[in-house]
């Protein structure tokens, strides 16, 4: 199997990813620090350095992590996926003998060694970043939580990696879906108090953000306690099993579909 | 130039590219929709309605969108392997990209009228109320135009990444990105003023009755200004060296021996 990883990313070598995804990561991290030091109200907001330093890094990981990570996600996906079926490799492989099951497994954990790679990579430069202009406080809790959510979030988008599997089509089709999925799960978060929390809990964003929040109040200075406060009474918050469990289950749930419309493109 | 243009749009007749444009003008008005289910005090009108489509399409969807299909439309010459015959013709690639980006304006015109008429039909469908024939004309308007300026924001990232074939993903990834930004430029008068996705709202006059937006026309019309002259610098900095796609070996018949 780490050889079959070790291929998945020679051959992405080729479209020089690596470098644009950690490109990517500084995305949010710089206009960010900008804004906590250039806007009044965040002063206000945020009183001290450290404070600023922990509202600006849960900033990157609500716009940077989880709102931007699922659409790169799902573009990687749609170029994985895509790449045995455009270069006609597929029969290549199989004779090695390589199976379908290995092929998705491996391409999957390429996805998660990304997404750990690009949240990792966030947080690192907004810590070298508050390190020059803030107060840097609690370096490990936030690496250790940028890894976790990159795991979470990888989970959580594999559902439209079905999707993105099963219409086949083109890129064009798959990116858009991505864009909608990201887009879908930042507006449910914005209304995470309206909608039933069957569907708050489905949508990985939302159930990320909730449990994340809940368990960095004891680790990092909190800017929306009160809106925490308000999940809190309103029963929102979920527990780590339930949150696990649900990813989880979405996880493998969506890595035995993506095996079965795998195997269904090859017999094509 | 014009008959460029004119073969392009006779191309774009092949393409399913207009009608992944109208399905994504249909999910920008329905998660327009679906916001105004939120209890955060904000009356819904016709005008509301309208206002909030435009800011979504701004935030959220059209400049990811057009740098897709433009970034598709452009690369789709090196896919099919077309290119390499169009540059004999001679077309110089510059030409050929210049006549595509015109069709790209033509799209985000296009792409807005539909978005309005998706706008009206859906303000009757959830009965906004403050339906009227002006504010229908005022909203025609300025979706489109946004759509035109918000295309002219995001062109240098289209022609930037359309030279690879699938470097078009990872500028929409940055126009995704880029578009989101137009949230947090609100907060500054200035930034709000200069960052050239939200200088497309002040072109139009977005919300100016509401006092506390206080719109810099020259200055937003600097920013996309500028923009523009750096597409056009782009433009001329291009040249024929593309990646063209790589000629897979041609199967050889093999010859039968003759006799035994």
């Amino acid at each position: 199997m780490l050889k079959i990883i070790h291929c998945e990313f020679a051959k992405l070598k080729r479209k020089h990813f690596v470098f644009l995804v950690i490109l990517a990561a500084l995305l949010f991290p710089i206009p960010m620090t900008a804004m906590f030091l250039l806007l009044p109200r965040l002063h206000d907001k945020y009183p001290t350095a450290a404070m600023q330093f922990d509202g600006m890094w849960q900033s990157v990981l609500g716009f940077g992590i989880q709102m931007l990570l699922p659409c790169i996600l799902g573009v990687l996906a749609a170029i994985l996926f895509f790449m045995e079926r455009d270069n006609n490799t597929f029969k290549n492989l199989r004779a090695i003998p390589v199976t379908s099951k290995q092929m998705v497994v491996g391409k999957i954990a390429v996805l998660f060694i990304f997404s750990i790679i690009f949240c990792l990579a966030s947080t690192i430069v907004s810590i070298l970043l508050g390190g020059v202009f803030f107060e840097v406080t609690g370096v490990f809790y936030k690496l250790w939580m940028s890894v976790l959510m990159g795991i979470m979030v990888t989970a959580g988008t594999l559902p439209l990696v079905i999707v993105i599997v099963l219409f086949n089509k083109t890129y064009i089709f798959s990116v858009l879906l991505c864009i909608f999925y990201s887009v879908l799960n930042s507006f449910a978060e914005f209304m995470m108090t309206e909608l039933p929390k069957a569907v708050v809990f489905a949508l990985p964003v939302p159930l990320i953000n909730l449990w994340s929040s809940n368990d960095m109040q004891n680790h990092v200075i909190m800017g929306d306690a009160d809106d925490l406060l308000m999940f809190k009474s309103l029963d929102l918050i979920p527990s780590t099993k339930l949150t696990f469990t649900i990813l989880t289950v979405m996880a493998f749930t969506s890595v035995g579909i993506i095996i079965y419309l795998y195997k269904k493109w090859e017999e094509c | 130039m014009r008959s460029i243009i004119k073969t392009e749009l006779y191309k774009m007749k092949h393409y399913s590219i207009p009608f992944i444009g109208v399905a994504l003008m249909l999910l920008s008005v329905l998660l327009t929709i679906f916001t105004s289910m939120a209890n955060d005090g904000s009356v819904w009108d016709f005008t509301y309605f309208t206002e909030q489509v435009i800011k979504n399409n701004m935030t959220t969807f059209f400049p990811a969108c057009i740098t897709l299909i433009m970034g598709y439309l452009i690369t789709r010459e090196q896919r099919d392997d077309t290119l390499k015959s169009i540059l004999t013709v001679p077309v110089s690639f510059r030409k050929l990209l210049t006549g595509k980006l015109i069709v790209g304006s033509i799209l985000s015109l296009t792409f807005g009228i539909v978005c309005t008429v998706f706008t009206i039909i859906f303000n009757f469908i959830a009965g906004f109320p403050g339906f009227t024939l002006q504010l229908a004309l005022r909203g025609l308007i300025q979706t489109t135009i946004v759509n035109l300026l918000l295309y002219i924001a995001v062109m240098p990232i289209i022609i930037v990444t359309s030279k690879a074939q699938s470097g078009f993903l990872v500028g929409v990834i940055f126009a995704f990105a880029y578009g989101y930004g137009g949230m947090f430029a609100a907060g500054s008068e200035f930034l709000y003023n200069m960052y050239p996705i939200t200088a497309a709202l002040g072109i139009v006059r977005y919300r100016a009755y509401d006092p506390s937006v206080r719109w810099n026309t020259p200055l937003c019309i600097f920013s996309l200004g500028l923009t523009l002259l750096l597409s056009v610098i782009l433009i001329l900095a291009t040249d024929n060296k593309m990646e063209l796609k790589r000629s897979a070996k041609k199967h050889v018949k093999a010859v039968p021996k003759k006799g035994w």
